[in-house]
């Protein structure tokens, strides 16, 4: 008995143990190892490419021969600003913008349904029903968003059912939002934007949502808080940081999508497709470089604005 | 006295489950009322239903005299401290403090000042600026108890308050907690499975088991003449002797409770008994015996010589120690 | 880094406009085929009787060579220049806006003619035409040529088809007494500002257009402002042939320029769908099987370009495409469903009436300088974006 306490514990045979030994005497190493994959991945492949496309941005197109001069200038990211770029951005930063706020409204009572009743069978269908629209391919998504949406489309259709087309009539006379059918407007093009990305929403708010104790909440309305105030003042502060997560998601998605504009819409660009024509079409790379940096950057200020407004107090 | 909180045949069911079942209670105003129990047994169900966070599925509860049916939590006269004390983690201690005051519409200047008196009260000053994810467990308690009291209720409720503390501390909020509950004269009910600490506190103790109240009044009589040996047994772990044992002992049929410190060892008279094993517990040592079948326990005093297991000894008990449970048990 | 940069950038897109032949090894014999190919073309370009049973032209080569043919379709000539600069593939069907584009950026090789036996049997007009022939070398074989026709509804315009551009340009009430706003569409890529232009050339002869691929300043702001006014009537513009076919179908669109294809799968599913060549004449697409720089498989390249012009190919794609043959006599031999008649429906006869795409360039023959097409790009955002 006191032997074989005091022999200490055998060595391991092998080269497995000898290596199971040697890191759990050197935890580090493990972490290294770990880390280390994955770092060389992000940092090589993917910083470095990022890099490439940005330097390329301080390129210049050569405006006779349509060469690319390879001199170091801020005159492409002057380009961004002519008119009709400046338009494809705000168009973009906007559209970006709404789908997150309306993403947000409307995935918030569903994540919160999810996750505050939500049960055992009801539970596995929220995520079925959340998850499904993933699964189909986006763009088959699309293109059935398209049928929905047409002319003489299913929404159409049901309008008309309705008796209502009075109202859908209406609401495409509307400047800037409306046209000459919904699958030609903005509001088309709104539509598939919140559809194809909600998904992204809710899932992080729920996660959320689920991280604040129910106790929590009835201090609040044991404090006296209606339930409109305990949303306001600590649900809703609680369940910022997955709604700034989510919005991260729907945010840059959106600002980075080429398909679904080119499908539904007025044809009108956004960057995402400014991106693709200019370095694939006009071979203007410096141009689609600078297009490139400009989501980078509207991602930067968004998070930088989140952070001082208190998005990750509750972290 | 007027009435602070009654219970009127009041029921929570949850499927086949009753949690709470046909409880009549009444809590007097100014009380440190207990509800005491295992898990499990009810106990943190009836306070979820004063606060208003369950409702009852029948029955009615009033307080001060009106039903609450309709009222809904943010508008009843009661506050509670929770078991996870559930501060809100984006607000420093101050703005905790005076989430109620804030919620009631009072100025900032104003419930500042407030929030800084009351955690005055509860010794926590100078930690008005902090987030309660710096603070102890027993500084988040005494934050929780701040920011219920702020708000002047009527009746504080409060769930296992001292569960997560060590027993230094909980001691000391025990006291702490009495002297506070005299000094602003609130209605107290503070549910706790610690039988102690119900005891050592409240005035009145209500004693649950399976949703059903086992018996109500002050500690003394719930200790010396508990009255089901449930309660016999789970306060102060008293020795429930069998029926057919009193039968013998005393000619009536019922179960009866028995002190462990009332029961002593004498030299001869008595009843035989054998030594089971001892327990080593500080000022006493507990001795089990076994009494004809029947396990027994006793109390030895520090000093007295301890029989060691297998050993016959003889016990013995004063006359009124053994208290007769006529309405046997539930 | 900078030459890292630059090789990379010449990697990924056509360097300038600048017309320099390369000189590349071209192959002096056919070896055994290598067993696949590799084929960047249009839609509806390259069918092996999978869309419709009876219009299959890749079987066979397939069976006979043993070359297994493998197709990715690109939407619009940008897409394919794009493709065709990440390599991979062995051949192109470019039109003349992507062939000499591909050619100065030295991603196609030229072909040696003395391979391929039918060459003699190319339409004259196709032969040495300025699209893929450069110094001397052939960048290619004439594949199918055909106009942007002007495809209208015919229940919309009854009796009376349209005859002029204008119903895609000008605001109007349209024949069923609506207007034509919302109900044209017009093609989503930078090129159809020489739809502008061509229009111009009848309309504003002032301007003295001479080629709609080569404009001036004042002529190119000129084309701008009526596509400005275009823009205002067109609620989507066309980008995938399919989508537009679906347009037609479900968003209760009137007229627009298109290709005889769509036409063509309209009328098939019996849509009140016709074409014409207004009397400004229409622009058009002359396309040429190019052959990758890096072709990984040449000898099933040549045997490829062979077929073309000897099977059934050509006329049943004639038939299919609503298109012409670059080989006038599958209109007429009975190799396929084509004939004489279907021919001159295409617009076989109308060959002088066409513009061919081409890449506008800044050293243009017509006149001094002339607006290059990386302009034509971001301008075109610009007008869609309505500006």
């Amino acid at each position: 008995m006191a032997d074989t306490a005091h022999s200490g514990t055998p060595a391991r045979p092998g080269p497995m143990g000898r290596m199971s030994d040697l890191l759990w005497r050197r935890p580090g190493l493990l972490i290294l190892l770990l880390i280390l994959p994955p770092a060389l991945w992000l940092g090589v492949i993917y910083l470095g490419a990022l890099f490439a496309l940005l330097a390329q941005s301080f390129f210049s197109i050569d405006p006779f021969s349509g060469l690319i001069s390879y001199e170091l200038t801020l005159s492409t990211y002057g380009e961004l600003f002519r008119a009709s770029n400046m338009d494809i951005i705000l168009r973009t930063v906007a559209m970006a913008a709404s789908v997150t706020a309306a993403a947000a409204i409307i995935g918030f009572p569903v994540a919160y349904y999810a996750a505050r009743y939500a049960r055992g069978r009801w539970k596995a269908l929220f995520y079925l029903g959340v998850m499904l629209p993933l699964w189909s391919s986006y763009l088959v998504k699309v293109y059935s968003w398209k049928l929905i949406l047409a002319k003489e489309g299913i929404l159409s259709w049901l309008f008309e059912t309705l008796h209502l087309t009075w109202l859908l009539e209406a609401y495409l006379s509307l400047p800037v939002v409306g046209g000459n059918s919904l699958s030609v407007s903005w509001t088309g093009t709104f539509l598939v934007f919140l559809y194809v990305w909600l998904p992204f929403m809710i899932l992080p708010i729920q996660a959320a949502l689920e991280r604040v104790p129910r106790s929590m909440l009835e201090a609040s309305g044991d404090l006296g808080a209606r339930p409109a105030q305990t949303f306001r003042h600590v649900l809703l502060p609680l369940a910022l940081p997955g709604v700034v997560a989510g919005s991260i998601f729907t945010f840059s998605l959106t600002l980075g999508d080429y398909i679904i504009p080119q499908i539904v819409g007025t044809s009108a660009r956004m960057i995402g497709q400014a991106v693709y024509q200019f370095q694939g079409t006009a071979g203007n790379i410096p141009l689609a470089a600078a297009f490139a940096v400009v989501p980078i950057l509207i991602m930067g200020v968004y998070l930088y604005v989140a952070r001082r407004m208190g998005a990750f107090d509750a972290l | 006295m007027t009435t602070a909180v009654a219970f009127r045949k009041v029921s929570r069911h949850y499927g086949p489950v009753r949690a709470v079942d046909a409880v009549n209670l009444e809590v007097a105003e100014g009380e440190f009322f207990a509800m005491l129990g295992p898990s499990g047994s009810g106990k943190t169900t009836c306070l979820r239903l004063i606060a208003g966070f369950e409702k009852p599925t029948a029955g009615e509860i009033e307080i001060f005299g009106k039903p609450s049916a309709t009222v809904p939590p943010y508008r009843r006269p009661v506050n509670t401290v929770f078991q996870d004390y559930a501060l809100f983690p984006h607000l420093n201690v101050r703005d905790n403090v005076a989430y109620g005051l804030m919620i009631a519409g009072m100025g900032k200047a104003e419930r500042h000042a407030a929030a800084d008196a009351a955690l005055e009260m509860v010794a926590m000053p100078g930690y008005a600026e902090r987030k309660p994810s710096a603070l102890s467990g027993g500084q988040r308690q005494r934050v929780a108890l701040a920011r219920a009291l702020v708000n002047k209720p009527k009746v504080l409720l409060l769930d296992e308050p001292l569960g997560a503390l060590d027993l230094k501390l909980r001691e000391q909020m025990q006291v702490e907690l009495k002297g506070l509950q005299r000094q602003l004269g609130i209605t107290f009910v503070f549910v706790t499975h610690d039988q102690g600490e119900a005891l050592s506190m409240a005035d009145r103790v209500a004693v649950f088991s399976e949703g059903r109240i086992q018996q109500v009044g002050r500690p003394e009589d719930i200790y010396d003449r508990p009255e089901t040996p449930f309660v016999a047994d789970f306060v102060g772990s008293s020795n429930v002797l069998p029926p057919e044992m009193v039968a013998r002992l005393t000619g009536r049929k019922a179960h009866a409770s028995l002190r462990p410190e009332a029961v002593h060892l004498q030299s001869e008279g008595g009843l035989e008994a054998r030594v089971t094993g001892q327990a080593f517990l500080g000022a006493v040592t507990r001795l089990t015996l076994d009494v004809a079948g029947t396990p027994l326990s006793a109390l030895l005093q520090k000093g007295q010589p301890v029989p060691a297991t297998g050993d016959s000894v003889r016990i013995g008990w004063d006359e009124d120690a053994l208290h007769l449970m006529e309405r046997g048990n539930g | 880094m900078k030459s890292v940069l630059k090789s990379c950038t010449a990697l990924t897109l056509a360097v300038g406009m600048a017309v320099t032949p390369a000189m590349a090894q071209m192959m002096t014999e056919i070896g055994e085929g290598e067993g696949a190919l590799n084929i960047v073309a249009w839609p509806g370009y390259i069918e092996r009787g999978e869309t419709m049973a009876e219009f299959d032209w890749v079987t066979g080569f397939e069976e006979a060579t043993g070359c297994m043919v493998n197709v990715k379709t690109a939407n619009t000539s940008d897409e394919m220049v794009a493709l065709m600069n990440e390599g991979g593939f062995d051949l192109v069907t470019a039109s003349g806006d992507a062939s000499l584009r591909m050619i100065a950026g030295k991603r196609v090789q030229p072909v040696n003619i003395s391979l391929i036996p039918s060459w003699d049997t190319i339409d004259d007009r196709l032969k040495e035409a300025p699209w893929y022939y450069v110094d001397g070398q052939h960048y290619g074989v004439p594949y199918m040529w055909g106009p942007n026709v002007l495809m209208y509804n015919t229940e919309v315009f009854g009796d009376s088809p349209p005859t002029s551009w204008n119903v895609v340009f000008e605001p109007m009430n349209l024949p069923d007494g609506q207007p034509n706003e919302g109900r044209v569409q017009a093609y989503d890529g930078p090129i159809h500002i020489a739809d502008a232009a061509l229009y111009l050339m009848t309309h504003q002869p002032e301007l003295g257009i001479e080629s709609p691929y080569e404009l001036n300043q004042d002529q190119y702001d000129a084309a701008l402002n009526l596509l400005r006014t275009q823009r205002t009537l067109v609620s989507r513009y066309w980008h995938d042939a399919f989508i537009q076919i679906d347009d037609f179908k479900n968003e209760g669109m009137a007229a627009s320029g298109s290709w005889p294809f769509q036409v063509n799968l309209l009328k098939g599913d019996g849509a009140p769908i016709a074409s014409v060549i207004p009397e400004e004449g229409a622009t058009g697409w002359a396309d040429t099987t190019m052959m990758h720089v890096d072709a990984e498989n040449p000898n099933c390249s040549y045997m490829w370009m062979e077929h073309t012009l000897t099977s059934n190919l050509m006329s049943d794609l004639s038939v299919w495409f609503g298109a012409n043959p670059a080989v006038p006599a599958a209109c007429t031999d009975g190799r396929g469903m084509q004939t004489a008649e279907g021919c001159t429906t295409n617009g076989f006869d109308d060959f002088e009436r066409i513009s061919f795409w081409q890449t506008p360039v800044s050293s243009c023959e017509s006149q001094g300088e002339c607006v290059p097409y990386y302009r034509w790009v971001s301008d075109y955002i610009g007008v869609i974006g309505g500006r």
